[in-house]
């Protein structure tokens, strides 16, 4: 090597020498970028502390609680997708709307009541005592509702009626959309319209509606709404209103410092990684006892709603927290997670769908695994489009309702892992369901032969006036229906293939086995069918194409999910004739347009007591099942699987834990 | 040459523009709206997806919504607003997804291209012999293997059987309850380390390979440039308050950079494989084991280095892709990243984000063409690009 070379090499590595000292020095930075993150982090965080400093001071207002006994312990939750905000405004409002922000940002909330699990009773959450009974006041109604006192948020400031006014406000002065557009019916069109919500003093609030509300309105909407905390939301909301769009800033604003009102509150979130609620200290209601009783009577801190205590104890259970931390992994894989749950990696795996088929023999087989099978508040359906025909004969829909084996559908095809449904409400809401209409119904349908239902269906069509090229016939000695062909409508027009939409099998393998024999069974009747696997989308593009837009759609087989099973109130929903799709894109797809039933459905919303509702829903019910504008087909249950070492005080109730958002204060280790 | 570059960014500009359009027709194609979310809802009424509809901008006529968009991403790359995070800017979104996609996907990229090279190049070498027929078995069945599968199957040894991992995820819950740091700071400390390292061992090369002439002096400094830069940054990272974080990142990235270090060091492993063999039927490969150079430096300098013209454009056009992630690669290992964001965005509707990230990726394609492009006329001075 030469001179200049072996010189340019010690060059060289002086300048390595100078990047090792640099990088030595980013080093020493890094030190100091430490410290400066973690005071960065904990100003972040600055609530939180706030929280816990206040935790320590003596607090006067807040009642005297038991405060839960045994050993802290983290809860370890997994779910399948993460949260998209920490903001409860933006998820209650709009597009973030998903069950996850539902499972995370739900347990820190309250509302004037609560629904009880698993009894369904509306039981006082903020409020003090059972919903207050509506007053004539002029040409007006009012409610005057006391509410608790000395319930404290997790900020330190105390709930009054100031933060159930400011919520009411704050949505219908932003136009907040979503659940708080349904949550408070200001709007001129509601009715019952909510005219105004005032604090008559700290404790005590007035609503005044312009016609009486029934319990759809108050308590089981403007009544379970959760209430925001003015103290933390006020300079906010008054920024908000000053803009062009108010509802935006809110929803763009930051809520992962939102004071707590339930037993757990919001901590942090690695976004897309996990999220943490963190015991509430200050939770005025920790040690709360309840009690449900066989004959529906809930007993709280003693004091008996809905009863006298009578029959065996249904559940008993004192509010925690037990958990000094609630941890949601996100296992975007549902493998994985069930992975995770069996190697002990989480507790209990939140899912809305529970655990699919593929999976349960893995749970099962777990030897360290609990399972909890719960029925669902929801069904699947087949449904016709009354706007054509043959949809619009109610004798078709006859026909075809009996020509359905839903036994040998879900016990034979579906190899047991659905159930039969013949009443829209599940049998799964014990509280609403009517077993004897129930049964009645399904007498008609159930056990009938090949040639019962045959004969059953024929003699429906033929008396409405159809017609057919080759009549169906049942060959007895091969105990077979020899199909038909060429129907003709009472119109004397020929009756052209029927679509019949369905999910398919990659994402509902049910609702799409279903449509093949459904394809089949129509075939029988001589109707010419066709089952048409289409994505989830497109059926809600064909069924619900916007205001205004020709609806052509056949017949589709999807679920609905039935919101409240306190207060079903989906009847009105569904198949009012003020929710036609064409009119204003509400839920009513398939044109069903009938008086009596707009009558009952209204009833049901305007009823004062839940006897008089249950009465007016199953009057609404015997119209469906005579009408069957959706023939309701079936549903599955949902599988769970959660720790052995994890004690719920009751782990059946409708729709599962996770309907209870994984009972985060009650749950014990 | 810069005539070439200047034609080629043309070129590249209107391209992204179409792409821009298609995009946006094809997505609007999909049938039905995030709004349709409250289909399944009996409690919302129709007025509230009204709100939604009109708050979004979906009441606006398609060819307005085309305008838009176009315009945005022309003035100030202005991706909107995120539908199913309202209203978070589809940006924050895509930007902080980026750097965990790159991290766990430029590994695995640069492993699998090492892995595939070295074996490629091996079995071109050893024609015939076991070794080839072996890894080229091996190379098929990981090239062909299903995906989803084997990567549950990764998941399933590795995590679930013998426990050496976590089964998923970037970072473990226990860990990084109540750390100091974001995740995502450490993620680009880590990127920012290796970018350093890599940029000041390509300068140390260049002064090196300007400094000596003699082969094996090179070697070397080569060599004691890259391990020093290793040293210093392992010593950087050992006395660093973020190293358990970066260590836990670490621990849960080896089971998906392993799953797709072998599913895809096969492709590298084949291309090399076939260019080699190529390259060793030439004239000038027979001239020097005539003239008596050892094996080895054909092998390695005479031989490999003409093999890896096709290699690396392959390598650059990959770099593009890894930008994508990879949608079944972090959905089973529950890595939130790009590809993740993208089928999220999908799922949800979130057209804004699905635009975004699938723009991002074709910026990112269209450069990497380009500087591929460039790249094969640097490597090869047999290449003359017409201006």
């Amino acid at each position: 090597m030469s001179n200049s070379s072996t010189s340019r090499l010690w060059r060289l590595i002086a300048i390595l020498a100078i990047f090792a000292l640099i990088a030595a020095a980013c080093g020493s930075d890094t030190t100091d970028d430490t410290s400066g993150d973690t005071t960065a982090t904990t100003a972040d965080t600055g609530s939180t502390d706030d929280t816990t400093a206040d935790t320590t001071a003596p607090d006067d207002t807040t009642p005297e609680t038991t405060p839960p006994s045994g050993e802290p312990f983290t809860y370890r939750l997994g779910m399948t997708s993460d949260i998209t905000t920490t903001n409860y405004w933006t998820y209650y409002g709009g597009g973030d709307s998903t069950v996850y922000n539902a499972y995370v940002l739900g347990p820190p909330k309250n509302g004037l009541f609560a629904i009880d699990l698993p009894s369904l009773a509306v039981v006082p959450g903020l409020a003090e005592g059972l919903p207050a009974e509506p007053v004539a006041e002029g040409d007006n109604w009012t409610v005057t509702q006391p509410l608790q006192q000395g319930v404290m948020w997790s900020d330190g400031n105390e709930f009054t009626a100031a933060d159930v006014v400011f919520t009411f406000e704050t949505a219908r002065d932003a136009a907040l959309g979503g659940t708080w557009l349904s949550a408070y019916p200001y709007s001129e069109d509601s009715s019952p319209r909510l005219l105004s919500l005032e604090a008559v003093d700290d404790y005590t609030i007035k609503l005044t509606f312009d016609v009486k509300p029934g319990l759809g309105t108050w308590p089981h909407n403007v009544g379970v709404n959760t209430i925001m905390s003015k103290a933390y939301w006020g300079d906010v909301v008054t920024e908000a209103l000053g803009t062009e769009d108010p509802a935006a800033v809110i929803y763009g604003a930051d809520g992962s410092g939102d004071p707590s009102i339930g037993g757990v509150m919001f901590d942090s979130w690695e976004e897309g990684a996990f999220v943490v609620n963190a015991a509430n200290p200050d939770y005025s209601f920790a040690g709360q006892q309840t009690t449900v009783y066989e004959d529906g009577t809930v007993e709280i801190d003693g004091e008996q709603f809905y009863g006298s205590g009578g029959g065996n104890i249904v559940t008993s259970y004192t509010d925690g927290p037990y958990a000094s931390q609630v941890t949601y992994s996100v296992y975007t894989d549902q493998s994985a997670a069930m992975l995770a749950l069996i190697n002990g990696e989480i507790d209990y795996w939140i899912n809305p769908l529970g655990v699919s088929p593929g999976l349960r023999g893995q749970g099962l087989e777990a030897g360290n695994l609990s399972v909890a099978v719960n029925p669902t508040n929801g069904m699947r359906y087949l449904a016709f489009n009354l706007r054509k025909s043959p949809g619009s004969y109610l004798e078709f829909r006859q026909a075809v309702a009996y020509m359905i084996d839903k036994e040998f559908l879900t016990q034979n095809v579906l190899q047991g892992v659905a159930f039969p449904m013949y009443v829209m409400v599940p049998e799964g809401n014990q509280k609403w369901f009517n077993t004897e209409f129930a049964d009645g119904v399904k007498a008609k349908y159930q056990g009938l032969s090949s040639e019962e239902r045959l004969n059953a269906a024929m003699e429906l069509l033929k008396g409405a006036g159809f017609t057919w090229d080759v009549e169906p016939t049942f060959d007895p000695d091969q105990g077979e229906i020899i199909p038909g062909s060429g129907i003709t409508d009472p119109a004397g027009v020929k009756v052209p293939e029927i679509e019949i939409l369905a999910p398919p099998a990659s994402y509902d393998p049910l609702r799409a086995t279903a449509s093949l024999w459904i394809e089949g069974w129509l075939e029988q009747l001589g109707v010419p069918a066709k089952a048409n696997p289409t994505d989830f989308n497109t059926i809600v593009a064909k069924v619900w194409p916007g205001v205004g837009e020709e609806i052509t759609f056949d017949m589709y087989i999807l679920g609905w999910s039935l919101g409240n099973p306190a207060l079903p109130t989906f009847h009105e929903s569904f198949w009012h004739s003020r929710y036609l799709a064409e009119d204003n894109d509400g839920n009513n797809s398939t044109g069903f347009v009938n008086a009596e039933f707009d009558a009952a459905a209204d009833a049901i919303l305007a009823a004062e007591t839940e006897s008089a509702a249950y009465d007016l829903m199953w009057e609404a019910e015997a119209i469906l099942a005579e009408q069957l504008p959706y023939v309701v087909l079936f549903d599955t249950p949902i599988t769970e699987f959660f720790s052995n070492d994890l004690a719920f005080p009751f782990i059946q109730t409708l729709s599962g834990l996770q309907f209870g958002n994984g009972f985060t204060s009650l749950v014990q280790k | 040459m810069l005539k070439y570059i200047a034609k080629r960014f043309g070129q590249i500009f209107i391209l992204f523009y179409v792409f821009l359009a298609l995009l946006f027709l094809l997505l609007d194609l999909q049938p039905g709206d995030i709004s349709q979310q409250f289909v399944g809802n009996p409690n919302i009424p129709p007025e509230a997806k009204e709100i939604m509809v009109r708050q979004l901008g979906l009441d606006q006529p398609k060819i307005v919504q085309l305008g838009n968009h176009l315009w945005n991403y022309s003035f100030g790359m202005d991706m909107g607003v995120s539908w199913s995070s309202y209203p978070r800017e589809v940006s924050d979104i895509l930007f902080s997804a980026l750097p965990r996609t790159v991290f766990l996907f430029l590994t695995a990229t640069v492993m699998s291209f090492w892995l595939g090279f070295y074996t490629g190049k091996l079995v071109a070498w050893r024609r015939g012999t076991f070794i080839e027929k072996s890894a080229m078995v091996t190379s098929i069945f990981f090239w062909t293997v299903f995906y989803p599968w084997f990567a549950i199957l990764m998941l399933w040894f590795f995590a679930s059987q013998l426990g050496w991992f976590p089964i998923g995820k970037f970072i473990s819950v226990e860990k990084w309850i109540g750390a100091p740091y974001a995740a995502d700071d450490v993620f680009m400390l880590m990127l920012g380390t290796i970018a350093l390292v890599t940029l000041v061992y390509g300068v140390a090369r260049y002064v090196i390979d300007r400094s000596s002439d003699d082969p094996q002096t090179r070697r070397n400094f080569h060599r004691l440039a890259l391990w020093s830069l290793a040293g210093i940054a392992g010593a950087f990272w050992a006395f660093s308050a973020r190293r358990t974080y970066a260590g836990d990142i670490l621990w849960h990235t080896f089971v998906p950079v392993l799953t797709l270090t072998l599913v895809n060091f096969a492709g590298t492993t084949l291309l090399t494989r076939s260019s080699m063999l190529e390259t060793l039927r030439e004239d000038y490969i027979l001239t020097a084991r005539a003239k008596g150079v050892p094996e080895r430096t054909i092998r390695d300098r005479h031989a490999a280095r003409n093999a890896m013209l096709p290699v690396t454009t392959s390598l650059v056009l990959q770099l593009a892709v890894v930008i994508a992630g990879g949608v079944i690669t972090e959905q089973i290992f529950s890595w939130p990243g790009l590809g993740r964001a993208l089928l999220g965005a999908i799922t949800a509707e979130d057209i804004p984000v699905a635009m975004g990230a699938l723009a991002l990726i074709g910026i990112l394609s269209l450069l990497a063409h380009l500087v591929a492009d460039i790249t094969y006329a640097f490597l090869d001075p047999r290449i003359r690009v017409q201006g």
